[in-house]
């Protein structure tokens, strides 16, 4: 689905990720842990296309495609999603109506037909559910006045309406409490398919025992410092990110 | 009073290429008309009403082309009268509309001191009347369709009698390569208890200059509202000026634009707040794309005796390139101390956030700026309560992002 190698990227002179790689294949989730600063969301900013970092090494294929040639929009075309860590407000634009315009953007760019008025009207209401998203939220502008669980929840529908190959979840459960948490989980976990894969970033193990992951990497400044099963994210609950830090030094 | 006589006036260049009007107008009024236009020069920089607007460029026109036949076919409303107006010429037997007059044993004499309004006098190409006199709601739209090498200059007189309401649609439009000089007083009154609206469209070629001047009288408890969208053409320049004469009225001004290229607009806005409880809305909004510029200058005098006034006022713009210029000035002059009145101006970019987040949902750049520009141009859209209109202003933001 995706292999990062040897990434490194930097913001006005500082290196944030030196040497990252990571390979995620169809049905996997996959969880990337890790303290403030490690370079967590700077890899999501980066896959979903944000040009303010230099790659000055290192590169990335999505679904056998150089990542780096790739547009922001035409990565979303490609099956790329990301969920945003704070989404964005935008008063006036309807969500329904924009993504609508996102689906047939994406229908167009493989030569499909858009989508009918009927098809997406029973879309709108088979995902909506699926979060348990206010069907009124929906059709209000993006974000606009949201709560911040509703707002993770909206991103979470569009997921849902996009149906993209690979899902990145920036800290989707920041900021969250535990029945907003669950209704995310439930969201992303019956999106769950042999043919998609998601990337999970989060600071805390409790989204965890909501999605259950595959393989859990502890990010720690820049490098991907240990890799294992869900049970790994326990250990780090527990012990913290010190333990890490110490065998990093040592080794 | 010393008379000077401006022999080189570029009025006097301009006015060669004109033939004098065949309307019936006073000879009194003409003879006024002539002085102001005869000692008169072009405004420049050094006048505060002109300082961003520079209209020399008229002057390198050609006007031959008021013979051509008509050439486009307009209309929005689906369901209003209309009347063509094609290179200055009425196309067809309008005499089956009752409540439109254009045949004049003499044209009325409202004149202003502008000399753009003389010159309009002097060569006017149509005068028309307009009058509302039932309390059953009536339409009329007038289409000004013109092309190449023209010289436009209709006088409108609008008037919405005691307890009528109507709505009137202007809708100009150019040839898409003309170079046309439109030059358009329109003299309104609202009378009491009466309800007008007007729905201006302006849809010019990329060479064309167009100068409108609306002079409005509202009388007691009467309505009005004007709804102006400036879509293209060279140079724009719009003087709205409302003088509010009796109390309890409410009044509208709207105005969208969408300018790219080097396309200038203007907009001069006046609400003069002559007595007390009224109340006066005013919203203006623009995208500014290329090169172009944006002008917007909007007035609100409340006068000493004029309390209970509730005045409001706001200008907002998006500059969607680097090279792009605005120029706003929303200016109060308030004389009663007893009234709520506030105005504001912002001038930014379009949120570069919102754009990516959208593109990371598969839009295109083009789309997503689209998507903001009609969110952003919305707000005043909603004031315009006829869906024609509306729909048109709509499919034009649409096109305006695909060339």
């Amino acid at each position: 689905m995706i292999e990062i190698k040897n990434l490194h990227a930097s913001i006005e002179g500082k290196e944030i990720l030196k040497g990252l790689s990571l390979k995620v294949n169809a049905g996997e989730i996959h969880a990337i842990m890790g303290p403030n600063g490690s370079g967590k969301s700077t890899l999501a900013s980066i896959l979903a296309g944000r040009e303010e970092y230099d790659i000055s090494e290192g590169g990335v294929t999505f679904e056998g495609k150089d990542l780096f040639e790739l547009s922001t929009e035409e990565r979303a075309r490609e099956g790329l999603f990301l969920a945003f860590q704070y989404p964005v407000e935008i008063p006036g634009v309807s969500n329904v109506n924009f993504l609508r315009t996102a689906i047939n953007e994406i229908r167009d760019s493989k030569r499909e037909d858009p989508i009918s008025a009927k098809e997406f009207m029973s879309l709108v209401r088979e995902k909506t559910k699926i979060v348990e998203l206010d069907s009124s939220l929906a059709s209000r502008s993006v974000n606009e006045g949201f709560s911040g669980g509703e707002k993770k929840r909206n991103e979470i529908f569009q997921m849902a309406m996009l149906q993209p190959k690979l899902a990145i979840l920036d800290e989707t459960d920041s900021g969250l409490d535990i029945d907003a948490l669950k209704i995310v989980a439930n969201g992303v976990n019956s999106l769950k398919s042999p043919d998609n894969a998601c990337i999970v970033i989060t600071h805390y193990q409790r989204l965890l025992d909501h999605i259950v992951p595959d393989y859990v990497h502890v990010l720690y400044d820049g490098r991907i410092m240990k890799t294992g099963g869900k049970e790994l994210a326990l250990e780090l609950e527990e012990k913290g990110y010190d333990w890490i830090k110490a065998e990093t030094q040592v080794g | 009073m010393m008379e000077e006589v401006l022999i080189h006036s570029k009025f006097n260049t301009l006015r060669e290429y004109f033939t004098p009007t065949l309307l019936p107008f006073s000879s009194q009024a003409l003879k006024k008309a002539e002085a102001i236009v005869e000692n008169t020069d072009f405004p420049s920089r050094k006048n505060e009403n002109w300082k961003y607007t520079n209209v020399n460029g008229l002057t390198k026109l050609s006007f031959n082309g008021n013979n051509s036949a008509s050439l486009l076919e307009h209309q929005f409303s689906k369901t209003a009268k209309r009347i063509v107006i094609s290179n200055g010429k009425m196309t067809e037997d309008i005499s089956q509309i009752s409540n439109v007059k254009t045949n004049w044993k003499q044209v009325p004499e409202k004149a202003t001191e502008d000399p753009f309004d003389a010159l309009n006098m002097l060569y006017c190409t149509s005068a028309i009347e307009i009058t509302f006199d039932q309390e059953e709601h009536k339409q009329i739209e007038l289409v000004f369709e013109h092309t190449k090498n023209t010289f436009v200059f209709p006088r409108i007189y609008i008037k919405c009698k005691k307890g009528a309401q109507g709505t009137v649609i202007l809708n100009y439009q150019g040839a898409e390569d003309n170079s046309s000089f439109t030059n358009v007083s329109t003299f309104i009154e609202v009378e009491e208890n009466a309800n007008l609206t007007l729905h201006k469209i302006q849809k010019n070629g990329i060479g064309a200059f167009d100068l409108h001047r609306e002079i409005v009288n509202q009388a007691a408890s009467s309505t009005f509202k004007i709804n102006t969208f400036t879509l293209s053409g060279k140079l724009t320049r719009n003087d709205l000026w409302i003088n509010v004469n009796g109390e309890n009225c409410d009044t509208f001004m709207n105005g969208a634009y969408t300018l790219k290229g080097k396309s200038h607009c203007d907009n001069h806005t006046t609400v003069d707040h002559k007595v007390a409880h009224c109340y006066s809305k005013e919203l203006y909004k623009g995208v500014i794309d290329d090169r172009a510029t944006n002008v917007f200058n909007g007035k609100v005098f409340v006068r000493k005796d004029a309390q209970k006034i509730n005045a409001f006022q706001s200008n907002a713009n998006i500059l969607l390139s680097e090279t792009g210029t605005v120029n706003s000035k929303p200016e109060l002059e308030i004389y009663a101390d007893d009234v709520k009145c506030s105005h504001g101006s912002t001038t930014g970019q379009l949120d570069e956030e919102a754009v990516f987040y959208l593109r990371s949902r598969g839009l295109s750049e083009k789309a997503a700026k689209e998507l903001l520009v009609k969110a952003f141009l919305g707000e005043v859209l909603e004031e315009v309560k006829h869906d024609d209109v509306r729909s048109y202003v709509e499919e034009h933001i649409e096109k305006h992002f695909e060339a």
